[in-house]
């Protein structure tokens, strides 16, 4: 051995930690400063060809698909997974999903030991979750023909280039659109399309959505706060390929020792579902429309409730619908379970006997509660007579100054005030906020919520009445002692607003 | 000849000024973390075959000293060569050569003597495990523990372990071995066997280097002394030489004719007994005492009785080192 | 001519010249023939090997890892009913139905509560300061062994101590499952089942995998154990890095450096127990494992070539 300066020696571990920097380094720096070089588009031609990538039906992909939230107020109005992989935790959520067609679908949601699967074969929607070990079988109801995977329909109207066009004269007075530099997203080359509201009273920065320069499909979604160039909210895929997944993901035995329940779930259920519980504070997101109604389905620019929905958030939303469910429905708030009763009870046939009425209410009410699945009694009473949803939140507003509020709600005051006083009775004299004491809250996932949100709410009056209002990098949040909540990527004086016209 | 002989030659020609010496050093140098400077520029020169007996008071750098030799500590400044070997560029090469005990001896005390030895041969790149065991039992004979081979070290008493670290100096044919203090802790029948083990070593031809502070062992073992005191070496040399010329002394009733007798004679440092003593000493130089006796008898000096006393190690020991017990 | 007789008593340079002439003979001594390295390799490791585990309190440490398993199998059979799905370390809700989960609960219990990271602190933080502190370190360099090559002896003999360590974990559990629980198919994480062939296959995999992760740690123990004489001091600093980098990987404001945290990825072999298998977190682990061995191997290196061995 020939002697080296103890400098010399030092060196080697100084520089395999440089190396090893650097490597990091560079990986960051190389993934966020590569930009392919595309032949550059217009924004007109980007919409155009997206228009043409939604009109071809997705192929068969294997994917993850990754979001994040950084709303400055973490997965406040979000209702716990109970027993499900995740808890409510701010930290990226992902999924992985193995997707043939739309009845051959799997979607896998992989936490630290632990996984919740739905796997799609055909009619057959089996649900696992490995920490209750139990597997659910829903049987779904016959499909009416939906036009194949292709795009659904509203959305995209006449040709592409003629969508994209309408599209943008649709948004052009509200919104700034541009294309930015290209990126890599999920190691694909894309666009990147900037959508920026003109209203300076949008607390949407910019929403900047990543479109597959191949196959014309958005890739992520990101959106900015106004004055922000942090991401506060984004979604989009982290990996992706394309071809068949082995058929093996779609079809499924639970295994022995399980517990194995079955479902058959009524062809009207989740319309009613869908009408009767968007909307109520943040618990929209989680049960859209109707499942695995949107796939492929492109609704740009401010939705119907102010966010930018993608195909890809459709898409996941779209497909864990279903898994969701079980989970959620025990933990319904009870009002919102009352319309959903209601909604079960109007659509019975007219000629039943009371007692007959009563018992299947019942049955239907446990079931709502995630006691017991329905019978094939109650199912077959279920005809196609189930009206339309009335008295839902409302959506007041347009555009990105969109704003979804709930009517005003005696449940939703006496909670607020059982949160702030400790006595649902007490009187409305404005009370200090962070006077209040922990008091157990009533059941229901947004009044669950309530006590936390007004903790980390200020208290605000105006001429419009009193309130509290949480505010967040994208979105306030506006409860008033009458029990009516307002929420939107706006400034508060718009909830203000907002109020003050739904009272007048 | 081979190429590797053509290579050898060269080499013997590049170290020919250290041929003749086991250890050379100049100017090595080590000052502590703490700013101490332990070793000061000492520039060794140990003969190859010679017993080298390394002297000096507690804290005088010696232990010091031998680290850097074998390279276990960086030397602040100078170079040493063992069996001329620049160190520590070709410590490989030369370290297993050299057979060492470090400040006492150091084991595992779950193993036993043999399993211990077995250990520090096992780390040995170049040594041959196929006679491992036969040289391991003779290192353990040499120093009479082979009865105690395979009692554990802790079980070994302080002297046992002494002559288990001097085995380990014993595994190999060694061109050189180095013993920091083999003596510590030993009976005087210990003491005598390290003795003896030094002499039969040093018989085989191995370079014996081995501190101390006892004087009387270095006395009766070593050929060469170095002397260290507060980290300089301040004498390096043969035996026969610190102890420099013997002494005469002459006594007798007729001190002046014998100083004169002894003055013709050539001798150097004559001094006359003051008063009652009647004694005549002076340096004995080149001259037998024989034959100086026999001139005071002719000329008519009256012998009661002559010596060649000389002065005792102890005393240079003292002189070189300082008189002082407390450690610099 | 003495030159002769000298070049086959003495060993050969790397360059094949001869480092010295020997001015003295050696009665009928064994020559020193040339040495195979790795022969010389082996022989030096199977010594480390002997000495990790012949050491009396080791083979203490591995008796409490194996009775480990046998504590929890009996706590776990007497207890089962009570545990229900929710809470408790991963795999427990599939422990009733499985005894092959009995070694994933184990090892992820062991592997949180410290008990094999302080196996592995214990072992790594002694193998230099233990040495220096005995005095052995000065004999086994004067011998010469080569620092580097000491450094390397050592390290490989820390890694099969922590391989034996969790095999060790993993066969007393799964002696244990067989024992006390019900055998048989094992189902995933994803609903599906492989036999139990290939579920003890991947329990397998996983016990390697957490000998990866302890042999990671090892390192740091390595680096800390060339910096200080006091083997304690050594180990302390090992297990208060593991505490440290457990505390911040649950401190979410820390998210952005979790993934560099050494402890980061010890239970991210989850994906072996998904169908398809996920191999992303196992292989994340290993190069996460490897980059910390690395740096820490290379400060052990630096420090333990040039240091003053004064002990
Ligand atoms: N590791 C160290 N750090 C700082 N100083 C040291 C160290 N080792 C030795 N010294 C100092 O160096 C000096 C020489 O010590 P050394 O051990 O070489 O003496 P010695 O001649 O061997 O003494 P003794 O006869 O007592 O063994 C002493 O003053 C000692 O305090
Ligand atoms: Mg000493």
């Amino acid at each position: 051995m020939r002697k080296l300066s103890v400098r010399t020696r030092w060196a080697v571990p100084v520089g395999v930690v440089a190396v090893t920097g650097i490597v990091i380094a560079a990986a960051a720096v190389a993934s966020a400063a590569a930009v392919p070089s595309l032949p550059s588009r217009t924004p007109r031609q980007l919409l155009t060809e997206i228009a043409q990538g939604m009109a071809t039906p997705l192929g068969p992909l294997t994917a993850t698909v990754q979001q994040t939230a950084n709303l400055g107020f973490p997965a406040l109005a979000l209702p716990a997974q109970e027993g499900g992989a995740s808890g409510p935790s701010a930290g990226p959520q992902s999924v992985t999903i193995w997707y043939r067609d739309p009845r051959h679908v799997r979607v896998a949601e992989q936490v630290l030991a632990g996984e919740t699967d739905l796997r799609r074969d055909g009619r057959t929607l089996w649900v696992w979750n490995s920490k209750t070990q139990t597997a659910t079988r829903y049987m779904l109801p016959a499909r009416k023909s939906h036009g194949g995977s292709g795009p659904a329909g509203g959305s995209v109207p006449g040709t592409p280039s003629a969508a994209a066009a309408q599209l943008l004269t649709a948004i052009g007075p509200t919104t700034v659109v541009s294309v930015q530099r290209n990126v890599y997203v999920a190691r694909r080359a894309a666009y990147q399309l900037s959508l920026v509201p003109r209203s300076s009273k949008s607390l949407v920065g910019s929403v900047v959505i990543a479109i597959d320069a191949r196959r014309h499909i958005p890739l992520r979604v990101e959106v900015y706060p106004r004055g922000s160039s942090t991401v506060a909210y984004s979604i989009g895929f982290t990996a992706l390929s394309f071809g068949p997944p082995a058929a093996s993901n779609f079809n499924f035995t639970p295994p022995s020792g399980a517990t194995v329940k079955k479902v058959t779930v009524p062809g009207n259920l989740t319309s009613i579902l869908g009408q009767a519980v968007p909307g109520a504070a943040g618990l929209g997101s989680l049960v859209p429309g109707a499942p695995g109604a949107g796939l492929g389905s492109l609704s740009f620019g401010p939705g119907a409730h102010g966010s930018v929905t993608p195909a890809t958030a459709r898409l996941i939303t779209g497909m864990l619908a279903p898994a969701k469910l079980p989970k959620f429905l025990p933990a319904l708030p009870p009002q919102v379970r009352r319309q959903i009763e209601a909604q079960f009870a109007k659509s019975l046939p007219a000629g039943l006997s009371k007692a007959r009425r009563a018992a299947l209410i019942k049955a239907f009410a446990r079931h709502l509660l995630g006691r017991r699945p329905l019978s094939r009694g109650v199912i077959a009473q279920l005809g196609t007579n189930a009206g339309p949803a009335t008295a839902a939140p409302r959506v007041i507003g347009a555009g990105w100054l969109s704003v979804v509020a709930t009517p005003p709600s005696p449940q939703v005051a006496a909670a607020v005030r059982l949160a702030l006083h400790g006595s649902p009775g007490a009187g409305q004299s404005s009370p200090a906020y962070n006077s209040a004491p922990a008091v157990s809250p009533p059941a229901g996932q947004v009044l669950a919520a309530l006590p936390a949100l007004l903790r980390a709410a200020t208290p605000v009056h105006g001429t419009w009445g009193r309130g509290w209002l949480l505010q967040t990098a994208l979105v306030n949040v506006l409860v008033t002692t009458k029990g009516q909540i307002l929420a939107g990527a706006v400034t508060p004086s718009v909830l203000y607003a907002d109020v003050a016209a739904d009272a007048g | 000849m081979s190429l590797s002989a053509q290579l050898a030659g060269a080499i013997h020609a590049s170290t020919e000024t250290d041929a003749g010496f086991a250890v050379t050093s100049s100017g090595l140098s080590k000052r502590f973390g703490g700013g101490q400077l332990a070793v000061d520029q000492i520039d060794l020169a140990v003969p190859a075959g010679s017993v080298y007996g390394f002297l000096g008071p507690n804290g005088s750098g010696k232990t010091t000293t031998i680290r850097m030799l074998l390279g276990l500590i960086r030397p602040t400044a100078g170079s040493h060569a063992m069996l001329g070997l620049p160190m520590p560029g070709r410590q490989a090469d030369a370290l297993p050569l050299v057979g060492s005990l470090v400040e006492g001896p150091a084991f595992y005390p779950h193993l036993s003597g043999r399993a211990n030895l077995t250990r520090l041969d096992a780390a040995d790149a170049t040594a041959d495990a196929a006679t491992a065991r036969r040289r391991i039992d003779a290192a353990l004979a040499r120093v009479g523990l082979l009865g105690a081979a395979d009692k554990r070290y802790k079980a070994y008493s302080l002297g046992m372990k002494q002559r288990l670290g001097i085995a380990t100096s014993l595994l190999r044919p060694r061109q050189l071995v180095i013993l920091d203090e083999p003596t510590n802790g030993l009976d005087p029948q210990g003491t005598r066997e390290v003795r003896a083990l030094i002499r039969q070593i040093a018989a085989d031809g191995t370079t014996v280097f081995v501190s101390s502070h006892l004087l009387a062992e270095v006395e009766q073992v070593c050929t060469h002394v170095g002397v260290m005191r507060a980290g300089r070496l301040v004498y390096q040399g043969s035996l026969a030489q610190l102890r420099g010329q013997a002494g005469l002394l002459v006594r007798t009733p007729k001190p002046e004719l014998a100083a004169q007798v002894l003055a013709e004679l050539g001798l150097a440092g004559i001094r006359q007994g003051d008063g009652a003593d009647q004694e005549v000493t002076a340096e004995l130089g080149a001259m037998l005492p024989e034959v100086i006796c026999e001139r005071l008898v002719l000329a008519g000096v009256p012998v009661a009785g002559l010596e060649t006393p000389r002065r005792s190690l102890e005393d240079e020991f003292v002189e070189l080192t300082g008189e002082g017990f407390d450690v610099d | 001519m003495s030159i002769e007789q000298g070049d086959r008593a003495l060993p050969q340079a790397a360059g094949g010249a001869v480092a010295v002439r020997p001015r003295l003979d050696w009665p009928d001594e064994p020559r020193l023939a040339q040495r195979n390295p790795v022969s010389a390799w082996l022989r030096f490791f199977a010594s480390e090997i002997r000495l990790v585990f012949g050491r009396p309190r080791n083979l203490a440490l591995l008796g409490v890892l194996g009775f480990v398993p046998v504590f929890f199998g009996v706590v776990f059979r007497l207890t089962i009913s009570s545990v229900d799905g929710g809470g408790g370390p991963p795999f427990l809700n599939q422990l009733a139905g499985n005894g092959v989960f009995l070694a994933l609960v184990v090892l992820t219990v062991m592997l949180t509560v410290l008990l094999l990271p302080l196996s592995a602190a214990v072992v790594s933080g002694d193998a230099i300061a233990g040495e220096a502190a005995l005095g052995t370190l000065r004999g086994l360099l004067t011998v010469p062994a080569g620092r580097t090559r000491l450094l390397a002896v050592k390290y490989a003999a820390i890694v099969v101590f922590s391989l034996a360590a969790c095999l060790l974990v993993a066969a007393m559990s799964l002696v244990m499952g067989l024992i006390l629980f019900h055998v048989g198919q094992v189902t995933l994480l994803s609903g599906t089942t492989v036999s139990l062939g290939a579920g003890v296959l991947r329990v397998l995999a996983v016990a390697v995998f957490a000998a990866a992760a302890m042999a990671s740690l090892s390192a740091i123990g390595l680096a800390a154990s060339t910096l200080t004489q006091h083997p304690v001091g050594a180990i302390a600093g090992v297990l208060i890095v593991t505490v440290a980098s457990e505390i911040c990987d649950q401190v979410p404001q820390l998210s952005a450096i979790h993934a560099y945290l050494p402890t980061h990825y010890w239970l991210s072999w989850d994906g072996l127990f998904r169908s398809p298998t996920d191999w992303s977190g196992v292989e994340h682990g290993l190069v996460s494992f490897a980059v910390y061995a690395v740096i820490f191997g290379s400060i052990a290196w630096a420090k333990l070539t040039s240091a003053d061995v004064s002990s």
